[in-house]
């Protein structure tokens, strides 16, 4: 029964994690500059799972395998006398769609939730077992 | 004579059934933290068949050892998905397949996955009661005090 908690555990950082990519998209979704205040617009990331734990070589749980940055093209805006318009007068914003990166958060927080009912269902069992012994 | 004394009450096969929910546990909640994995498949191993493996070994001591002195362990039959040994027992889960494939490739079934996750917790719940009630009867009788 010892480990069954572990299991769940990374299932919740998992889903967290994606939560957590998908609130920085949409809190990235006109950010223009890179960290260096450089033209280049954000890049949508991705969260991608794999199943077992590399770490403990656990074959059981999941983790976040790495973090994809989107290739493709970005969005034109025409915005002429913008800062950092180009010579047809068009600025080039990050390709995310905000109602796209809401629903991915959703069904994240939803399978966080499914998880956490699954670790309080093993603290059930884990404590029925140790009443058996009181 | 322990073991006569162990065996008469279903101790043994509260035991199994204690062994195979927990067993059983660990797959239903990997399935869970796999909800979104892409290419993963939900696993599971068929419960209805260790029931009725259960169940004819259960049948089998009657018969052979008739009356309350059913002292032989009881030892089901092997299933497909589980292999019994004297005290323990391992699960193969396999791919179940029922599910709508989604476009990541997992067929994952998020009510029938918290459906499992909530009979297999009752399963054990019950099996963990009754067991335990066995053994406040035992422990009774070696008191010689109610």
């Amino acid at each position: 029964m010892y480990g069954l908690l572990d299991i769940s555990t990374s299932g919740m950082v998992a889903q967290r994690t994606r939560v957590e990519v998908a609130t920085a998209n949409i809190a990235n979704a006109n950010s223009i500059l890179n960290p260096n205040d450089d033209n280049e617009p954000f890049r949508r990331r991705m969260a991608m799972l794999a199943p077992g734990d590399p770490q403990s070589g656990n074959p059981l749980g999941v983790h976040v395998s790495q973090i994809v940055l989107a290739d493709g093209d970005f969005r034109q805006k025409y915005a002429p006398g913008h800062p950092y318009a180009d010579e047809q007068g068009y600025i080039y914003t990050p390709d995310i769609d905000i109602t796209t990166e809401t629903v991915n958060a959703m069904e994240a927080s939803r399978a966080y939730e499914a998880n956490v009912m699954a670790a309080e269902a093993t603290k059930a069992m884990l404590a029925a077992s140790l009443r058996i012994l009181a | 004579m322990l073991d006569g004394l162990l065996n008469e009450s279903g101790i043994d096969v509260l035991e199994r059934t204690i062994q195979f929910a927990g067993q059983r546990h660990r797959i239903i909640v990997n399935n869970i933290a796999n909800l979104s994995t892409p290419n993963y498949r939900p696993t599971d191993v068929d419960a209805a068949e260790f029931r009725q493996s259960l169940a004819k070994a259960l049948k089998k001591r009657h018969a052979t050892h008739p009356g309350l002195r059913s002292s032989a362990p009881i030892r089901p039959k092997d299933t497909a998905d589980i292999t019994f040994t004297d005290h323990d027992m391992e699960l193969k889960p396999r791919p179940k397949g029922e599910g709508i494939l989604f476009h990541d490739r997992n067929d994952r079934d998020l009510e029938g996955l918290m459906g499992e996750l909530t009979e297999n917790t009752l399963t054990h719940r019950t099996a963990t009661e009754l067991l335990r009630a066995r053994f406040a009867t035992l422990q009774m009788s070696i008191r010689e005090r109610v």
